[in-house]
């Protein structure tokens, strides 16, 4: 089964694989990033002031958890599908809680990588660049999620026979 | 032609091996999504037993005992500097602050003894809120915390130099924000500067090497943020408040000369 034939484009296919690359690199970082200090990821999570004080230490403890697994999940190329499409919903969480923090005139660095707080250098810009840079990153998940079939995968290597050859109908698991 | 034999057992040949390759298929998509269930619910459940793991501990941690805690300690809330010397009446003010924060040691340079001379005389009651904010903001940087221990465990009854460590701790902050402390500097160091000696000093650095003081420290700084967040929405230390309300300090600097009028402490405090 390992001679299985793709016919999705060649370039098309490795443009997968550098998205994928790219988003479970970001996502590692900043996933362990905030494990490193796990204190500072549920005191990052409580200065959006968005969500209800009982579940931020929840979220603050599972969002590291969720973007090192994603990442790993990412680079290997396992289930690219689901963690492209979990990517990209965790971007446009980030994006809506960015556009909810600048609406309200606060001034809180986004904790993205880990951190977080009061920060009185942030202005419109820094959060602009962070829209940007997040609306990037939700554009690439969302592209791998419709495409997710790639070389350097082990969706390919466990599964061959889930993927649909048909380009236009590519469907995984 | 189709009375050929031949050629209908050769038909009925490429049915058969057509439809046994396609169960062939079928039984290893089948298998493939066994292997995609096993691996995927397997990830999941690894992730939701971490997930619970930590929270397990950062709650056991979180509820970790208050063992031991300064003699001015005011519930596992704050430390009132010079407890039971406030007449009645007096004002509560109410500085939060980290040990690793640059403007918390600007301030305390500039108006802590005038703010340790008033709660002695007991014009006002005195008191620190340690927040330990900071060292999130550094990976793996535990000195906001380790500060805060030190500075408790000078409040302890066996010490009991609170006012003389807490201002000491600024004086040996490194200049760079979050290059942090030093065991040494806090166990050597501060104590020196606050002139603790003999049994105090032994007292106070056993409590600082077994960690005395954590669960308080920890207690302090939860209450302390949540605290915070009620005075002021954008919040950021040193704050002082004065019954709960900020006390805008800078009124009492001089731009001209450079200086501040502590003389107009008191006042300032009495207006809110």
């Amino acid at each position: 089964m390992n001679s299985i034939d793709f016919p999705q484009r060649t370039w098309h296919q490795w443009l997968v694989v550098i998205c994928r690359m790219i988003l479970g690199i970001v996502m590692l970082w900043s996933g362990i990033g905030k494990a490193t200090t796990l204190s500072g990821s549920v005191q990052a999570v409580r200065n959006f002031r968005i969500l209800p004080d009982a579940i931020e230490p929840l979220v603050g403890y599972a969002l590291p958890l969720t973007e090192i697994i994603i990442g790993l999940l990412l680079i290997l190329g396992l289930f690219t599908r689901v963690a492209a499409g979990i990517e990209a919903l965790l971007m446009l969480a980030f994006i809506i809680g960015i556009i909810s923090v600048w609406a309200r005139g606060m001034r809180i660095d986004c904790g993205c990588f880990g951190g977080g707080g009061i920060d009185e250098s942030v202005n419109s810009w820094t959060y602009l660049r962070h829209i940007f840079l997040d609306g990037a990153l939700l554009i690439a998940g969302a592209f791998v999620a419709w495409r997710p079939h790639s070389p350097l995968s082990l969706d390919r290597k466990l599964f061959p026979d889930l993927i649909d050859n048909n380009f236009d109908e590519d469907l995984t698991v | 032609m189709s009375k050929n034999p031949d050629s209908t057992a050769t038909q009925s040949g490429n049915t058969r091996r057509a439809k046994l390759a396609a169960d062939r298929a079928a039984a290893a998509k089948k298998a493939q999504k066994r292997k995609a269930w096993i691996i995927g619910s397997s990830i999941l459940v690894g992730a939701l037993v971490i997930l619970l793991s930590v929270w397990a501990i950062m709650n056991a941690q979180a509820k970790k005992e208050v063992t031991s805690k300064p003699v001015g300690a005011v519930g596992t809330e704050a430390i009132s500097l010079y407890p039971g010397k406030a007449k009645a009446g007096a004002p509560i003010v109410t500085v939060y602050s980290d040990y690793q924060c640059p403007f918390c040691k600007v301030f305390e340079e500039a108006l802590g003894e005038e703010f340790n001379k008033l709660a002695e005389n007991g014009d006002i009651d005195f008191q620190v809120r340690t927040l330990t904010f900071i060292e999130d903001n550094f990976p793996g940087n535990k000195w906001s915390t380790r500060a805060a221990e030190a500075a408790a465990c000078a409040g302890i009854s066996d010490v009991n130099m609170y006012p003389e460590v807490f201002s000491a701790i600024y004086a040996f902050q490194p200049e760079k924000e979050g290059a942090g402390y030093t065991d040494e500097a806090l166990t050597t160091d501060v104590p020196a500067k606050a002139g603790m000696t003999g049994k105090a000093l032994e007292a106070y650095q056993k409590c600082y090497k077994n960690r005395d003081t954590e669960g308080f420290v920890r207690a302090v700084d939860t209450a302390g943020r949540k605290s915070i967040e009620g005075i002021e929405t954008k919040w950021g230390t040193p704050l002082y408040a004065v019954n709960g309300k900020k006390l805008k300090l800078t009124d009492l600097y001089d731009n001209a000369t450079k200086t501040w009028n502590s003389a107009g402490l008191l006042d300032l405090i009495k207006a809110g």
